[in-house]
Parts: C-alpha cells; structure tokens; sequence
C-alpha cells in the first residue's frame, strides 16, 4: 500500500481533506472523496489491476493513464467499485478509437462532452437510472460515472478550463452525460443488440457530444410529426458548420414518443431513414449563412445538404421518463464517433 | 506500511506525470532565411489557405525562397498524420503552422 504514490496530509478532519483536495486543484468545482490509500486499493482490488499497469497513452501530450491515476479519479468522483470496469472500458474505447482524441476533446473550442451510454444487465447491478429524469443528478451511478472521467482527462490529461480545455462557452455536459437505454420498456431491440452484441452483454458506448437538446414534441398524433421535430433540429443552422464533416446523432426517444411511434408500426431501420431524408438544408441556404464559402451558383437552391451522411448515422435509444411527450437529440462530434464496447470486468 | 501520525493521512496522487522535457530537442534555427524552401502546414480550417498563402506571399518578396511546399492536415485538432511531417521534412527547411476561421 505504501507504494502508491501519496502525499502526507496534516489534518484528521475529513472537511479538511477534502479543502487540501481543492487546494491542490485536484476538484471540478465539486467536493471530492478523498483518495485514500485503502479506498484507491479497494477499486483496484476490485478489478484485479496492478497499480502500475499503463492503461495507455496519448502522444500528442505524451502522457500516460496508469491504473493508479485511474483508481484515485474514480474514488473522488464518488464512484462505488463496481462503476469501475465501465470506466475504465470508457478510457479503453477512447484509446482504441484513437488515443490522440483524448488530447482533441479538450482541444476543439466548441465544448464537447463525452456520451457514456449503458446498455444490458450491468444498469440494474448499479442502479443505474434509465428512465426519469435521466439526464438530472440525483442517481449516484449516472452522475459519478461521467464525472470520474472527467476527473481523469482534468487531472492526467491537464484538461483544465483555460489551460489545455479551450472550449469557448463550455458545457454542463462536461459535468456527466451517463444514463442507460429503458430496454425493459422498449418496442424496439436493444441499442447493443442492434449493433451485434448479445442481450445479455453489458456495453458501454462513448461519443464526443453537444449539448444534448429537449425536444418538445407533446402535439403530434402521426410518428411523421414526432420525427420532423428532430430532423427540424438536426438542421438547425447553429449546427450547419459540421454538416457533411461525418457527424452522427443520437435520439433518446421518449417513452410516449416511443409508444406512439411503436403503436404505428415504425420500426429503428425505417426511423432512420426518414430522418435522414428530412433533415437537410439548401447548399444555396448555407452559403447564405457563410457555413459553406462562396457565392450561390444555379443549382444550390435544389441542392440538399444533409445533417447526416446516412441513416445509420442516427443512433436510436429508448431512454426517458413517461410523464410527458419528450425527447432528447444530441449531436455526436465527428472527434469520436459512437464506438461500443463490451464491459470487461476483470482487467487483471 | 509507514505508520502515521493521527493527525495526519494519506492521499494518493491522481495527477499525470509531465512529460520529461528534456527528450524534446528544437531543430537548430536557420540563421538566414534567403532562399531556403518554405513549407506551409495548413490545420484545414475555413480560410487557413488563404492567410498562409498571404503570409508566404509577403516573405517571398523579401526573402526570395527556393520553393514553396503547402501541405494540409486531415483535422484542426489533431496532430498532422506521420506522413505529412515527412513531407515536411523532405521538402521545407522552414515551416509555417497556420490557423484560419
């Protein structure tokens, strides 16, 4: 235990532990848990990871993320052991995609957050909350687990406001965006099993994001009505800049959006294709805006610039509560498009 | 275990280390700039092409370069790809970095 790399602290007082936290800069503004020896241990422990163990590296800033580092961010985040195997699958899914987006989330000034999105039988183990209210806090797995991420890209990576995160308005999605797919009360196949994995798998699916955006739908009878509403803000003009840049989308289909959708037999393939096919605006309208250089020519009045290459750039999640007609619509940022991983829980 | 003072405990670091500063070495800079070969390292935003463009257009007219070498990088915040440092390498003894928006 004594191997770990500390610092000796002066004061019993718990209060005062976590003010020597903030005098540090250890903290995103929030109180933190102390990161105790026998508490880092325990989520080490946990999973069965050696504390020197290199989960990887990003280059461009040449630094690496041991399983120590880890371990400590994921303590003070608040974060119960067994939320560890999903970070940790989360840093593994960003290293794969690419280790230098991890240097490129903080790097864009646009303020992206990162989109942890939980599906199969790990949500109940953890309590995970997937239905309402899911994007408020007040669920320890949901508001932890992004925020342990966080810690680690502000903490290892110097990911910090004014230093190396140069994003212009910010974001409160930095604080956490970490909620699971409502598969017990979908029509529709599980977010996992519609991209090849077993029901019984738990996966974690990551993305850099936007702000995500209410969609306020509660008039529409027909599912056409429901779905011109997100290809209406999928077009939004504030977005026009990333069109044709490979952006993908997530919809978080409400429960009633869902049922009604269901009800009238629209199915995740056809979804996506009549969104796909909604959401664009004129080339001669963008060049009109200066999101496309150049004056308007014959020809761009009729020409469709979509906000999504494909359908299958529309990802289609059944999550939300059912007290209203509600969705939510997020855009993905092209730094790391929706890459799922299956959570491994033993990492030794 | 070390044993501990009650008025005291542990905490475990959860910072990064910094990278060790002494493996960057910076390339020896050129003494003169006439007539050597200007590479011009585009980040691929709107309009970058067009200020290093200026840029280079501007120096030329007093330094005379050999060459011009305008390359471009497949994303603003990502580092430039291996193969596009090469090209640099190859074909500039100086470069310019630019940013447009």
């Amino acid at each position: 235990m004594t191997s770990l790399r500390t610092h000796v602290h002066s004061a019993p007082d718990p209060l005062d532990t976590i003010e020597e936290c903030y005098r540090r800069g250890w903290t995103d503004g929030l109180p933190v848990v102390p990161p105790t020896p026998d508490r880092v241990s325990a989520m080490l422990d946990y999973v069965g990871l050696d504390r020197r163990r290199v989960l990887g590296e990003v280059p461009v800033r040449r630094r690496t993320l041991t399983a120590e580092q880890a371990a400590a961010n994921v303590v003070m985040a608040g974060c119960l052991p067994e939320y560890f195997p999903i970070v940790l699958t989360t840093m593994q899914a960003l290293f794969d995609h690419d280790p230098n987006c991890i240097h490129e989330l903080s790097a864009v000034t646009n303020s992206t957050g990162v989109l942890i999105l939980i599906n199969g039988p790990i949500r109940q183990n953890i309590g995970l909350n997937c239905t309402d209210n899911l994007l408020s806090p007040g669920n320890r797995a949901n508001s932890t687990i992004g925020r342990a991420l966080r810690l680690i890209l502000m903490n290892v990576f110097e990911q910090r406001p004014g230093i190396l995160d140069r994003g212009c308005m910010g974001s409160t999605a930095k604080y956490s965006v970490c909620f699971g797919e409502d598969e017990e009360n979908s029509p529709w196949t599980p977010f996992h099993v519609s991209r090849g994995f077993d029901p019984e798998d738990s996966t974690v699916t990551v993305a850099s994001i936007q702000d995500p955006e209410l969609i306020g739908n509660r008039y529409g009878i027909e599912g056409e009505s429901v779905m011109d509403s997100i290809a209406d803000a999928m077009a939004s003009h504030g977005m026009a800049t990333y069109f044709g840049r490979g952006i993908q989308w997530f919809w978080i289909v409400g429960h009633w959006h869902a049922e009604s959708l269901a009800r009238q037999g629209w199915e995740r393939p056809a979804m996506q294709k009549y969104i796909q096919q909604e959401a664009w605006r004129s080339r001669a309208q963008l060049k009109r805006l200066g999101a496309i250089r150049g004056g308007i020519v014959p020809g761009d009045d009729a020409m469709r610039v979509f906000a999504a290459a494909s359908p299958e750039d529309i990802h289609i999640i059944k999550a939300g509560g059912n007290s209203g007609m509600y969705s939510e619509l997020i855009m993905n940022y092209y730094g790391v498009l929706a890459t799922t991983l299956k959570i491994q829980e033993s990492w030794s | 275990m070390a044993r501990l003072d009650l008025s005291e405990v542990l905490l475990v670091d959860p910072t990064g280390e910094a990278p060790d500063s002494q493996s960057l070495n910076l390339a020896p800079r050129p003494t003169d700039l006439r007539g050597k070969r200007l590479g011009l390292l585009d980040n691929s935003k709107a309009n970058s092409d067009v200020i290093l463009r200026a840029i280079a257009d501007i120096l030329n007219e007093q330094y005379e370069f050999s060459e011009i070498f305008y390359t471009q990088k497949h994303s603003a915040s990502l580092p430039p790809k291996p193969e596009i440092l090469a090209d640099l390498h190859r074909n500039a003894d100086i470069v310019i970095a630019g940013v447009g928006d």
